[in-house]
């Protein structure tokens, strides 16, 4: 892991420590972030970014998830990623995968859903389907923003541009990659906040006491605690892995998007037992709007599924093992 | 992270080949069938030898007890390369995971230099007394007394559930050296010659049909000092830790990897149900994997993981019961392979969330680490 892991998880604590838990989306907490240089951290310093690497920023994103915040800060460090490659960045970026876009009237109109923390963009990346990078100037004519949220609150607005014109980014890395990192920062958040929702819940089921003693204290409760220790140490693990072969084989290479897409398969399940087991633990007390519990367990509900097509889909890489047969589960899929 | 770029890194690829060359040649001789569970079931002493010849047992001993002294890093490489081979391992399996490492931890020299070259040699074949007709999961329940008389102890009791007890040469033995009011107190362990008289070896026949349990007597069975393991009395800390070990290993999640590849080269394609239920397959044990490492690294670092350990025991469990679930939704009247291979590790799974440790107990060990004050 990165060099600079414990002073970042620090910096992120003391950041996240000082607002309280309901407002850790709030402007002011994104205001904190730029500040302290987190907001473009893995982007080239010679760019305009803060330096580190997407490592660093691995280790931000799941700080902050483990604090129940949830601001762009992945969005905009990887949009600006992108973007390096062809301009100097700076903050309030979003990016958009048009995997998922719907084209209209003759391909003039296109709508693409649910971008992140769009309405406080300046710029987004897109990428359209047949994956060719542009910049799209949130002011330029054509540009249409939907607002949505998710879940949690967070901004999810629909991009519509019609006919809108955006210079090509000629020197963006493949769609492909930008996906798998963007699915490996979002598994990240998840696990972050798996963690942080683990810690409340062991916290709360050792003080709270009923029959006479703590909740941790009856082994039906002890187990589903353990049960979503093993959930974070596994998401953990497939986290670790997948960073591994970005390191060992590079983010263009197909084992390393073979195993995000299993990072995003476990992804799911941590953040559905979490979310499961901590309110089933909370009980009544989970289910209030004061309790911190929901800020978690919204993100859980949430997160998972908004990572684009690729990740979490069993089926590609069960394709993947059934074409490459044993020798590449063993040697390529899996290891 | 980059382990393929260090030296360790590539003697463990290395370790790697060698393996697959000597399973791939015994398997195209026809002297192994691959199958399900063969780390426990698959007994060939003359598989063990030769890979003790090659220098694959016991590699991370120090050299003068016949070990190579390399990483647990290494030692995986070698155990998922016999296990996905579903290569013939049991004879020298249990020495080699944790009497070794316990004696080597907790032996006199003279027991290490005793004991160890002949376990990496594979001349001694290991068998487990702990569990007990009332000592299951609550293993600190054992009855077994050895009572100290002149030059050692003296063995009564009986044990069960010995996996192998009727092909071992030895067997490591947990007994109660000192009635107590504090059950974990007061036992002790012991290595013990087979051939000892008093010991008495009756078969129980599993629910396949096969002969692995036993039951052992030991009725006034003379155990020599020197054979003590360890501390009197400290036994309950010197099992846990060893049961640490037994835990985190890649046996716990692929004992049914035989029966996976060939329900992988077996399933229909284009099917969207198969290929969505494959993929999560590779997903589980891409981490399961990635799990295994870590507990070598950690123990590579002298630490003790056992959330890590029992976490990837109660994980890899699953896994190995997943994988028979799916085969035995993918078996068709064309595959009878599949078919027998998909029985024999039904027949095999009820064991795996029980031995070393049962599914519930493991959570409740991770609880208890987890919640402590």
């Amino acid at each position: 892991m990165s060099e600079h892991a414990e002073e970042l998880r620090a910096l992120v604590a003391d950041i996240a420590g000082a607002i309280p838990v309901a407002e850790r989306s709030s402007d002011a907490m994104w205001q904190k972030l730029v500040d302290a240089g987190l907001s473009l951290v893995g982007v080239d310093e010679a760019r305009g970014g803060s330096g580190g690497t997407y490592e660093d920023l691995l280790i931000v994103v799941c700080a902050l998830g483990e604090q129940a915040a949830g601001a762009p800060l992945a969005e905009n460090a990887l949009a600006s990623w992108v973007l390096a490659g062809d301009r100097t960045v700076g903050d309030q970026l979003a990016i958009a995968f048009g995997v998922d876009a719907v084209y209209e009237d003759e391909m003039s109109v296109v709508r693409i859903p649910q971008v992140p923390w769009l309405r406080q963009a300046r710029g987004v990346v897109v990428y359209d389907r047949t994956g060719t990078a542009s910049y799209v100037d949130v002011e330029a004519p054509g540009v249409e923003i939907h607002e949505g949220v998710n879940l949690a609150g967070e901004p999810r607005d629909d991009l519509i541009l019609r006919g809108t014109a955006a210079p090509g980014l000629a020197n963006a890395p493949d769609m492909a990659e930008a996906q798998a990192r963007f699915a490996l920062l979002r598994a990240a958040a998840v696990a972050g906040a798996a963690t942080g929702v683990y810690a409340l819940t062991r916290g709360y089921v050792m003080q709270r006491e009923q029959f006479g003693k703590p909740l941790a204290r009856i082994p039906a409760v002890a187990a589903a605690l353990a049960a979503m220790r093993v959930a974070t140490v596994r998401l953990d693990a497939s986290i670790e892995r997948a960073v591994g072969h970005l390191a060992r084989s590079g983010g263009t290479s197909p084992t390393f998007r073979a195993a995000v897409v299993a990072a995003g398969i476990t992804t799911a399940d941590t953040a559905a037992v979490c979310a499961r087991h901590a309110h089933q633990l909370h009980g009544a007390m989970g289910v209030t709007a004061e309790y911190p519990l929901h800020h978690y367990t919204k993100r859980l509900w949430s997160w998972p599924g908004e990572v684009g097509p690729e990740a979490g889909s069993a089926r590609y890489l069960g394709k993947l093992a059934l074409a490459g047969g044993e020798a590449a589960v063993w040697d390529e899929l899996t290891c | 992270m980059t382990a393929t770029t260090t030296p360790a890194g590539s003697d463990a690829l290395d370790l790697r080949h060698r393996v697959r060359e000597l399973t791939n040649r015994w398997r195209t001789e026809g002297r192994y069938t691959p199958r399900s569970d063969n780390w426990m079931r698959g007994f060939d002493p003359d598989f063990s030898r030769e890979l003790a010849a090659q220098g694959l047992i016991g590699i991370t001993w120090p050299q003068e007890y016949g070990g190579r002294g390399l990483s647990q890093a290494a030692r995986l490489a070698v155990n998922e390369e016999l296990l996905r081979a579903g290569a013939p391992v049991a004879a020298h399996w249990i020495g080699d995971r944790q009497i070794g490492p316990a004696v080597l931890r907790h032996g006199t020299s003279e027991l290490k230099k005793e004991i160890l070259p002949g376990i990496a040699a594979a001349q001694y074949v290991f068998c487990l007394g702990m569990s007990e007709p009332e000592a299951g999961s609550d293993l600190a329940a054992v009855r077994t007394t050895a009572a100290s008389v002149e030059g050692g102890w003296l063995v009564n009791g009986r044990k069960v559930w010995t996996t192998g007890a009727h092909k071992a040469t030895h067997t490591y033995l947990l007994a109660r050296t000192e009635r107590t009011d504090r059950k974990h107190e007061g036992l002790s362990e012991f290595i013990v010659d087979m051939a000892t008289p008093g010991i008495e070896v009756t078969p129980i026949v599993d629910l396949a049909g096969e002969h692995h349990f036993n039951e052992m007597t030991f009725s006034d069975v003379f155990v020599p000092g020197r054979r003590l393991l360890g501390t009197p009395g400290n036994a309950w800390r010197q099992v846990t830790e060893q049961l640490s070990f037994e835990r985190g290993g890649p046996e716990r999640f692929l004992s049914t990897y035989p029966l996976f590849a060939l329900a992988l080269e077996a399933a229909p394609k284009g099917e969207a149900d198969v290929e969505r239920e494959i993929g999560r397959l590779v997903a589980d044990l891409a981490t399961l994997r990635r799990l295994a490492r870590n507990v070598a690294a950690s123990l590579d670092d002298g630490a003790a993981p056992i959330v890590d350990a029992a976490t990837l025991k109660y994980l890899g469990n699953a896994f190995e019961n997943d994988v028979v679930d799916f085969a035995g939704r993918i078996c068709t009247p064309e595959r009878p392979d599949l078919h027998a291979a998909w029985a024999q590790a039904l027949l095999a799974s009820p064991g795996f969330t029980i031995r070393g440790g049962a599914a519930d107990v493991l959570l409740s060990i991770i609880a208890k680490q987890e919640t402590r004050p």
